[in-house]
């Protein structure tokens, strides 16, 4: 009996003790994802990186990227239409918004999450074992998109936190740098970016930032700095590439079969996949009579009147009584302002959901730059050498005009307060409804003689998210707010 | 077990003499006599009588009389439930009066714990049974309704009132920031989740472990208290055949009246002509004529997709033993069809429990299967997350009566995109109708749970055990959403998604006990043991879009008719984790007066980082049995007295699989470069690999008490429940990145609340009564997050989240600004602190808490608190003759409930969305005596605002259930039917509350507990509108032979 039971209990031992070896049980790999230990280890793990770090650029249905409600609907070009269904578009086009408003949050969230993203980026690919170029390139590209991600989060919100490394879980409460470090180092970034990037891609990789795009977005912080010297220097060494030029019609920026073309500086893509990569102003923006319209944007009556008579970019821009509007007629009625705005928008045939238009939005382009050009020898009092671009680009416009012979003359004033105002007016009437014009104004100072409601020393910037003043003790309110 | 053995072989042993002296004498007498109660001295209908070892038998009559024939030396064996059993040696004797005495054993009720029974005088910890003579006679559709208001400490919440939708558990509150789901114990398996998956019927005991001493051996997932659930098993004796059937209807009661067409237009006009008064000139709108209403409908829409719904249920089960071993076999099948049109539940379940002995070796199973078949339309407003989302009564409530919702021919139709004016008719496009026939969301559940044990006794008192436990949970899960419009199910798109959770689970146990000393005085028990668990989840999804037809029988992945690229997409990913565990328990009772235990748990889990692999649980608790001393006799009104205290230390595992780890997601869509889709990959999880468990410790002191005879009987506890080192992801500032940010152990969060039941029973040979009360309260603050900011919760609104969770309050708090009335003049706003440039008389005015006269977000301040006062449950059951009658009556008070619904319910939008019809009661420069503000459309002033206005008391009592019965076996007097009843019973038959909202009965939306855990209760009470729980009226039969 003894025995038998010694024998059972050494079979249970053994059984509990065999198990006890067992332990695999506790050490369990992350499965189906990828443990952060063992990635970055090869030169694809840089690329989709890389390419995770252009995702917030897209104005698409998810990243709800407001970019555009700052810098049009914000500004004298624009007054809010819609059904309301979005109460803080509202409150931004008539200066009421407040620490709360949702698409303040949404547009901090999103760029920080691209900042985050490069940062991982610029910091890893160094440490991995691939070919210098490509791995110099991947790391130009980040450096790009961070100094861009900080350039227009320092535009809405004027000082911001200025993240340049992975940050340990002990520093994220993090402070705000004034605008102009912000705007220091979105030109240092953008240099560096310059100096690696290549100046084009083939076919495949049309999009991915080049060194024309680096150093135009130098050239706009320097821009944002007013120095102007530096501004003329960059732009030199972006004429210097040779490869950039002006369309002869000034819509093949507009059009889905002539995007990414030599006026393209740096472009943000979209395609209607249905993957979510597509343009939703061609939804946001489309008249609300038209079906599937949110009609966000309404034209104001200032902005159709301040166009030169006969200057075709007015057309091009704006819709009005009896045009035809993407197949339709338009009528009075598309819009309380009587007028709503075509760019990004595109026929229904050409997509197959409104929300995934495939119309790019062209952050900087060559038009764009040669006014930055003008403007800057303008304000260096370098008058004369001012008129070339600014020339540059209206001929391009009164060679679209009905009857080039009277429109659109060629500015030859050499006063500089008269010719800076001629400049900041081709820049509204150029880029019209390219989401600029109330940064301009904030930059140009003038924004409190233009705009309606708005409050000098407070709406020259966006109130920081109330959120985010809750989870960072660190942070602070922008005045007024 | 060893006894029992023996005692089955003295057993054979007699049975063998019997016969024999049966064939010797071969001479029966006629023995008769009358059976009277020994507590009332009245005479007991239906006692029986046996000749022990036979299955002869006779049972007494109405005036208590018996008659037998039995052998002159046989011996008669006389019981009634409730009663001790008495035997009696016939000796020759014609006439034999017996007295049964009321069976004052019930104290010495064997009860569940960890691992093993236990007489429960020795149990020296907090724990609560429901056994199946409390539960069995009622219709119950759930395990939630087998606890809910039964037993003290625990508070059971069905989140909505879809049929099958899941229960939110809580004993003794919210002991952490993350998951507070108690462990379930199946038969000795742990399990989670779908709990009401498995049959009610089948339910023996459930006992609930509430302290840190009788739930520590349950080690690292403990924390949240342990829910022992034991299935029937058969009985020695003949076969007992059960058929168990009830069919009844539902409907939703206490529906909100909304405003019908003309009061909306009315209400609209009004908003729109406050609304112009600070409009500029452009953006002026224009005001609706009210003849249009000719041309318009008048549509209910909560008449149109509420019904009266039947349910069902049907089982029947066998069960039986003999010496050597025993079955229980159960089939059943339910259905419940939801109030809420959709809305389904279909269950079958098979269920076969046997075990069969040798010598000292025995071997059994509990083997259950399951398919539960659910058709699923969101029953909360929320409109996001599982249950929630494709929201159907979000569009019921909020759609405008005069949205046009039939066409010509009378079919539903769905055409308000085509009417262009959204503010008249909404936004949604969505006519509630045609968005539940489009909506076609199905869930199947298959699900083998069970295990087989084998049992040696290798010595009298040392028995081994082994149990080997599966628990496999398949899931198929099938959604095809059909266009409505460009803004719902664009495009029509077709997933299926399938996963598969498997839980293995292997424990040993070898359990030794012994007495020791001349009296036997010193009792001592030894459990050892070893667990190990390992759990795999696979999911595999795949989706269509664009996704052509309607025909059912084609909706699968390979009848997408369109399969360009990017239509088709499947997702798939699976999960790992393992649990390995060593365990004793140590009891020592003197004399059965003086009773300790101890136990230790020492858990290794693959959920925490390297450094951190093992926790250890130690628990300890001590039992005095005052009324078995020498000094106590003299007290004979107290049957039994006990006093205990324990002590414990509990652990929450339950923090994600991989906490340590920081997760990169791959192959993620990105952008497209060249007009071509390119993937990327980012961090979407950091880890942190210092990681460990959460660790709860509870201290318990416990007062049993009996009067007179057992019949009165009251159990009191006062807990104190610390949770240490909780784990929680603090929420990241949006400029750390996008990812989920890492857990720490960060937390500390303390329970306190008293526990009182009260049971009352009279047990007489006509009437027998038993009435049971039970109150709780439970006191939940923070007490550190260890220097984190506070953590929010309640998402759902643009206007900042809703509850703060911080030290000095509870879990979950509501954070809101204060509403202190309606702003009647200009004057009254010109004093106030300041709103807005845009307040006018008629909106709200809230308190300026800072005194900084200016109303802003630092006037919000801690105003609500998610926890009731106290729960308590009454239930009261009464057998008189046949009849049989219970009544259960549960409910909570003094918890606040935020009613976000009100952003609707008593506003109005720019979008044309209806209101409740108390909204006529706003304010107007005519009627400003009201609490309900102006109406506007542009709500300049924020009256919308997340404020005290939308907090409401939650208090609800909810008769949950009344059933009266009637047993045939007086009618039929059939020898073969041992008992027939029919009863007809009514379900949450009236619910006293003060709300307003469709159902105080809610917990957690995901749209709220975004980025915790869902079962966490930092923003539960948030009510979006949900489908309320039905009245149900059942009519019901069982019958047993």
């Amino acid at each position: 009996m003894m025995k038998r039971n010694t024998y059972f209990l050494s079979l249970i031992l053994s059984l509990v003790f065999w198990c006890s070896s067992c332990t695999d049980l506790l050490n369990k790999e992350p499965l189906g994802r990828l443990d952060a230990d063992n990635y970055f280890k090869t030169a694809n793990d840089a690329i989709q990186a890389v390419n995770a770090t252009y995702q917030p650029l897209l104005i698409n249905g998810t990243n709800n990227n407001y970019y555009w409600v700052f810098g049009t609907i914000a500004s004298d070009d624009a007054v809010v239409g819609g059904d309301g269904s979005r109460p803080g578009i509202i409150d931004i086009d008539i200066f009421k918004q407040t620490p709360a408003t949702q698409e303040v949050n949404d547009y901090w969230k999103l760029n920080y999450a691209g900042i985050v993203q490069a940062n991982t980026v610029i910091t890893k690919t160094p440490l991995i074992d691939a070919d210098e170029t490509l791995k110099n390139r991947v790391i130009g590209e980040a450096l790009f998109l961070r100094a861009y991600y900080h350039f227009t989060l320092a535009q809405v919100f004027g000082d911001v936190p200025l993240i340049l490394n992975i940050q340990a879980p002990e520093d994220v409460n993090v402070t705000r740098t004034s605008q102009t470090t912000v705007f220091e180092q979105v030109a240092t970034d953008a240099g560096d970016a310059a100096s690696k990037l290549p100046v084009s891609y083939g076919a495949s990789d049309i999009g991915r930032a080049t060194k024309g795009a680096a150093l135009a977005l130098k050239a706009k912080a320097q821009l944002y700095l007013k120095q102007w010297d530096n501004v003329v220097a960059t732009i030199a060494e972006i004429k210097a590439l040779g490869i950039y030029s002006l369309q002869a019609d000034y819509r093949n920026n507009f059009l889905k079969n002539t995007q990414n073309n030599s006026e393209s500086v740096f472009e943000i893509q979209h395609a209607n996949l249905e993957l979510g990569v597509g343009n939703n102003l061609n939804q946001q923006w489309l008249s609300k009579k038209i079906p599937d319209g949110y009609g966000f944007a309404e034209v104001t009556l200032d902005f159709v009147n301040t166009f030169e008579p006969g200057d075709p970019r007015l057309l091009f821009t704006v819709a009005r009584k009896n045009e035809d509007y993407f197949g339709v007629p338009y009528k009075a009625s598309f819009s309380s302002t009587g007028a709503s705005p075509r760019k990004f928008l595109q026929p229904a045939a050409e997509v197959t959901q409104k929300a995934d238009g495939d119309i790019n939005y062209t952050f900087i382009r060559y038009d764009e730059v040669l006014l930055w050009e003008a403007e800057a020898q303008a304000e260096l009092g370098r008058t004369s050498e001012a008129l070339a671009p600014l020339e540059e680009v209206r001929a391009r416009a009164r060679a679209q005009a009905a009857d080039p012979a009277t429109t659109l003359p060629v500015i030859t004033t050499t006063d500089k307060t008269a010719l800076i105002d001629i400049i900041r007016h081709e820049r509204r009437v150029e880029l019209g409804f390219e989401f600029h014009r109330f940064f301009d104004l904030v930059r140009w100072g003038i924004a409190k003689d233009v705009l309606t409601g708005f409050v000098e020393g407070k709406n020259e910037v966006f109130p920081i998210p109330q959120t985010e003043l809750d989870l960072n003790p660190n942070l602070t309110q922008n005045p007024g707010y | 077990m060893t006894t029992t053995i023996l005692n089955k072989m003295k057993l054979s042993v007699t049975l063998l003499l019997t016969f024999l002296s049966v064939i010797i004498y071969g001479q029966d007498l006629t023995v008769s006599g009358i059976v009277t109660s020994g507590e009332d001295q009245q005479p007991m209908i239906g006692v029986n009588v046996v000749i022990k070892g036979t299955t002869l038998g006779a049972s007494s009559d109405y005036n208590g009389a018996y008659r037998i024939q039995a052998p002159a030396d046989a011996t008669l064996e006389f019981s009634f439930i409730g009663f001790v059993t008495q035997s009696f040696p016939v000796n020759g004797q014609t006439q034999i009066n017996v007295t049964l005495q009321t069976d004052k054993k019930v104290l010495e009720d064997v009860i569940v714990v960890g691992y093993k029974k236990e007489i429960k005088s020795n149990v020296s910890s907090s724990i609560s049974s429901v056994k199946a003579k409390n539960i069995e006679h009622l219709p119950l559709t759930g395990l939630d309704q087998a606890l809910q208001g039964q037993v003290a400490g625990i508070q059971v919440t069905q989140a909505t009132g879809a049929p099958g939708d899941d229960i939110a558990v809580r004993i003794r509150g919210a002991g952490t920031l993350g998951n507070n789901n108690p462990l379930y114990i199946i038969d000795g398996i742990p399990t989670t989740g779908n709990i009401n998956m498995f049959a009610i019927s089948d339910i023996e005991s459930i006992e609930v472990l509430k302290d840190g001493a009788s739930a520590s051996i349950y080690g690292a997932r403990s924390a949240n208290g342990v829910i022992l659930i034991t299935t029937k098993k058969g009985k020695k004796g003949a076969p007992v055949f059960s058929f168990d059937s009830y069919y009844g209807i539902q409907e939703a009661n206490r529906l909100p009246k909304l405003l019908n067409a003309s009061d909306y237009l009315m209400i609209r006009n009004e908003a729109i002509t406050n609304s112009n008064e600070l409009r500029d000139v452009p953006h002026q709108l224009e005001l609706y004529n009210p003849a249009i209403l000719d041309t318009l409908p008048d549509n209910n829409w909560l008449n149109d997709v509420f019904r009266v719904a039947p349910m069902q249920r049907h089982s029947l089960s066998a069960s039986g033993g003999s010496d050597n071993g025993s079955f229980y076999i159960l089939g059943e099948y339910s259905n419940q069809e939801g109030v809420f049109k959709g809305q389904g539940f279909d269950k079958y379940l098979l269920r076969f429990n046997g075990d069969i002995g040798k010598g000292r070796f025995k071997v059994g199973n509990n083997i259950s299967l399951s398919f539960a078949d659910r058709d699923v339309i969101g029953s909360s407003g929320d409109g996001a997350g599982p249950g929630n989302e494709l929201s159907g009564i979000r569009y019921a409530l909020i759609a405008a009566p005069v949205f046009p919702s039939k066409d010509k021919n009378g079919n539903w139709n769905n055409t308000s995109a085509l009417l262009g004016d959204p503010m008249l008719y909404g936004d949604g496009n969505a006519n509630p109708i045609v968005f539940i026939n489009s909506t076609h969301w199905n869930i199947k559940r298959y699900r083998v749970f069970g295990n087989v044990f084998a049992e040696y006794n290798i010595l009298n008192n040392l028995k081994f055990r082994t149990n080997l436990g599966m628990d496999l949970l398949m899931q198929n899960e099938t959604i095809f959403k059909e266009r409505l419009s460009a803004a719902i199910y664009d495009p029509t798109s077709l997933s299926r998604g399938n996963v598969t959770d498997r839980n293995l689970v292997w424990n040993n146990t070898l359990d030794y006990t012994t007495s020791l000393g001349a009296e036997k005085q010193h009792n001592i028990s030894l459990l050892l043991g070893m667990e190990a668990i390992a759990n795999r989840t696979d999911y595999l999804g795949a989706s269509a879009r664009n996704f052509m037809t309607t025909n059912q029988n084609l909706w699968f992945i390979d009848n997408s008719v369109n399969q360009a690229f990017g239509d088709i997409s499947a997702s798939g990913v699976a999960t790992e984790w393992g649990l390995l565990s060593y365990f004793g328990q140590l009891g020592y009772n003197y004399k059965n007066r003086y009773v300790f235990n101890a136990s230790l748990r020492r858990d290794g889990s693959s959920r925490f980082g390297k450094g951190n692999k093992y926790g250890v649980f130690p628990a300890v608790s001590v039992a005095w049995n005052i009324s078995d001393e020498s000094f106590f006799k003299t007290l004979d009104f107290i049957s039994h007295a006990k006093l205990r205290a324990s002590w414990g230390q509990l652990g929450n595992q339950e923090i994600g699989i991989y906490p340590f780890s920081s997760l990169v997601q791959t192959g993620i869509i990105v952008y497209p470069f060249g007009d071509q889709i390119a993937t990327g990959s980012q961090v979407v999880e950091t880890g942190n690999d210092k990681i460990k468990w959460e660790t709860t410790t509870q201290t318990d002191v416990g007062l049993e008490l009996s009067f007179l005879g057992d019949r009165i009987s009251l159990a009191a506890d006062y807990y104190d429940k610390k949770t240490d080192d909780i784990l929680v992801r603090v929420p990241l500032p949006q400029t750390a990145g996008a990812f989920s940010p890492p857990y720490v152990n960060a937390g500390k969060v303390e329970n306190k609340g008293f526990e009182l039941a009260l049971n009352f029973r009279k047990s007489g040979s006509a009437l027998t009564y038993e009435v049971g009360a039970n109150i709780s309260t439970v006191s939940n603050n923070v007490i550190s997050i260890a220097g984190t900011e506070p953590l929010l919760g309640g998402f759902g609104l643009s206007d900042g989240p809703l509850t703060r969770t911080e030290p000095g309050f509870p879990l979950g708090s509501f954070y809101l600004y204060k509403m202190e009335g309606i702003f009647q003049t200009q004057a009254e706003i010109d004093a106030s602190a300041f709103q807005s440039n845009d307040t006018r008389p008629g909106d709200v005015k809230f308190a300026d808490l800072n005194g900084d006269h200016i109303i802003d977000d630092k006037d919000r301040a801690h105003l609500g608190n998610p926890f009731p006062d106290f729960t308590y449950g009454f239930n009261a059951s009464l057998n008189w003759k046949n009849f049989d009658l219970s009544v259960l009556v549960q409910g909570v008070q003094g918890n606040d409930v935020y009613f976000l619904y009100g952003n609707f319910a008593y506003e109005t939008q720019l979008r044309g969305f209806n209101s409740y019809e108390k909204i006529l009661d706003r304010w107007t420069p005519n009627h400003t005596n009201t609490d309900i503000p102006r109406v506007s459309l542009d709500d300049r002033n924020r009256n919308r605002r997340s404020s005290t206005r939308f907090l409401e008391d939650g208090s609800y009592m909810r008769v949950r259930n009344v059933t009266l019965g009637y047993d045939l076996k007086g009618i039929l007097k059939s020898k073969s039917i041992s008992s027939w009843r029919v009863y007809i019973s009514a379900q949450n038959l009236f619910t006293f509350t003060k709300y307003s909202g469709l159902d105080p009965e809610i917990q957690a939306n995901t749209n709220d507990t975004r980025g915790y855990d869902v079962s966490s209760d930092l923003a539960v009470g948030i009510d979006w509108g949900t489908v309320p729980a039905p009245r149900v009226f059942l009519l019901g039969t069982n019958l047993k032979f």
